[in-house]
């Protein structure tokens, strides 16, 4: 216990420092958002990680010195070939990095939409508001395996596509309760978010 | 019965005022309907006299309808009469609901070049007798895919009847005449309306009822200025005139009730005495139903009657807004129809 202990006090002086490999692997990531707010994970850039960040660093700490694998393999169904050579991969690794990653994004997603429900039922979201808290693998999915660059367009289930091609979470909350601040200035409302290369959220399908 | 589970229900001192009571009791005198039962009367009674009407649409069956407008039909007339998904058959006479008119555009090929041409091409041979119908214009904070009035878009179309009905009245009669015209008829309803109660007279209630399309009808009798609307705006236009005529101008209210025959009469006839006019719409400004009532207005006799120029108040030229402030702005308001016939009336 005392052994933990001090390993806990040395992560977190070291807090500052420049990341080390393998048992502090889940401590630099903290540390490092902290500081950079996450661009090397190019996870979006506005996560607060300042509250409570010590009690996390803690636990995770103590978390993080047991043994689990850094990645995981999973075998993807065949596909059938029309005219092809190969096809795409049968297997797959989804690193732990990864991993957290679309965690951490898909968890983003279900809190927002779960706020975005409370504040339909209190009408402070007026006309239409279609969730996808249940569905955030869909658009998390889809995120990592496109880039950025790629052209994407969606019903009017958006909200998750919105966050996941860039936009913050404020924005989206702003858009939905009709503020200046929102993507498309409270003019659009549930259904007509755009982002950079994202065609919105449409009503009509 | 009544009087017993009354009596369980009721505060103690009601008590002897309903042991006076008879049990059976009369029907009060001014019934009040919401628009969405006076279509479901409407469409209840036309499927009872004529087997060969059904009503096909999205949720229309077992949901009972998106804006439970089609309630209980299912329930009565099975899975042939009430249908989830549009087939084509010949000899019948479909409505057909669109859930808000915003989705006809994906249809609009139909009504178009399959309903409203088809009785002119094929020389008369082949009528259409079919009615789509659905909510129109702007809801609540449902933005710019969902707001679009298309009572111009529609009415500009020669072979296609369209109506637009305001209050229950309105809405059965017309409906009903819908379904019995063996033209393609639009009708137009308004998905706020639907939950509001009007007085609904006793010749409304007759299964008979028909309201005449091509006909509009003078909600208000006045003397200083004609105020020409439709559907949901009519109710704005009268609360406007109640306001105007305690600084005494008298406004006269006609409620369009059909696009498409306008009826001119009655507008050219209530100029001509009035000698203003002011037109109120939900839809956009630009070739509108109010453009097309000043243009016929000046082809008419009735433009000599004019003591000064004809005026619109109409929804702003914008894909409608979702935020709440923008979109009370985006529609025409009391407010906005009292500073109109100011203006015209030049006081």
């Amino acid at each position: 216990m005392r052994k933990m202990l001090a390993a806990v006090s040395r992560v977190l002086s070291g807090a500052s420092q420049k990341p080390r490999h393998g048992l502090a692997t889940l401590p630099s990531l903290v540390s490092i958002s902290r500081l950079k707010q996450s661009s090397h994970l190019g996870l979006p850039k506005c996560w607060d990680y300042s509250h409570s960040l010590k009690t996390r660093q803690a636990s995770r700490v103590l978390v993080a010195s047991r043994n689990f694998a850094n990645d995981a393999t999973f075998e993807i169904k065949k596909c059938d070939l029309h005219r092809l050579e190969e096809g795409p991969p049968v297997t797959t690794v989804l690193t732990r990095e990864d991993g957290l990653k679309y965690y951490r994004m898909m968890q983003t997603v279900r809190r927002m939409e779960l706020k975005a429900d409370q504040l339909y039922k209190q009408k402070i979201i007026r006309g239409f508001c279609h969730l996808c808290d249940g569905q955030e693998a869909c658009c998390v999915g889809l995120e990592a395996g496109i880039n950025p660059t790629d052209h994407l367009i969606t019903a009017y289930r958006a909200h998750g596509f919105t966050f996941t091609r860039g936009l913050s979470v404020r924005e989206i909350l702003a858009e939905l309760t009709g503020r200046k601040g929102g993507c498309a200035k409270g003019k659009g409302g549930s259904m007509h978010m755009y982002a950079k290369n994202f065609y919105g959220g449409n009503g009509i399908v | 019965m009544a009087a017993v589970s009354g009596l369980v229900r009721r505060p103690l001192r009601e008590v002897s005022g309903l042991l006076k009571r008879r049990f059976h009791w009369t029907a009060p005198a001014a019934l009040q309907v919401t628009v969405r039962d006076a279509i479901n009367q409407g469409m209840d009674e036309e499927l009872e006299r004529d087997e060969k009407v059904f009503l096909l649409g999205e949720e229309v069956a077992q949901y009972d309808g998106a804006y439970k407008v089609s309630r209980g039909l299912w329930k009565k007339y099975g899975d042939k009469r009430i249908i989830d998904t549009p087939i084509s058959e010949a000899g019948l006479r479909p409505i057909c609901e669109f859930m808000t008119f915003n989705f006809s555009m994906q249809a609009i090929d139909q009504v178009i070049n399959s309903a409203a041409k088809t009785y002119y091409m094929s020389g008369g041979l082949q009528p259409v007798p079919i009615v789509f119908r659905g909510p129109n214009g702007a809801s609540a904070g449902v933005a710019a895919q969902h707001s679009q009035c298309f009572a111009a878009w529609y009415g500009h179309c020669p072979g296609l009847k369209v109506v637009s009905p305001w209050n229950s009245e309105d809405a059965k009669g017309l409906i009903k005449s819908a379904i019995r015209d063996n033209n393609p008829v639009v009708v137009l309803e308004n998905e706020l309306m639907y939950g509001v109660p009007f007085e609904f007279p006793p010749e409304a209630q007759s299964k008979d009822f028909l309201i005449p399309i091509g006909k509009a009808k003078i909600e208000r009798q006045g003397t200083h200025i004609t105020v020409v609307s439709h559907s949901r705006p009519v109710g704005h236009c009268l609360e406007a005139a109640a306001v105007l005529s305690k600084e005494g101008v008298e406004c006269e209210v006609i409620n369009m009730r059909t696009i498409r025959p306008m009826d001119m009469e009655t507008i050219e006839a209530s100029v001509m005495k009035t000698n203003h006019l002011v037109t109120v719409e939900g839809g956009w400004p630009q070739f509108g139903v109010g453009a097309e009532i000043c243009a016929r207005i000046m082809e008419g006799p009735a433009f000599n009657f004019l003591d000064a120029p004809a005026v619109r108040v109409t929804g702003a030229d914008v894909p409608m807004p979702y935020a709440k402030i923008l979109e009370d702005n985006s529609i025409p308001q009391v407010k906005d129809i009292i500073f109109a016939i100011k203006k015209t009336l030049n006081i």
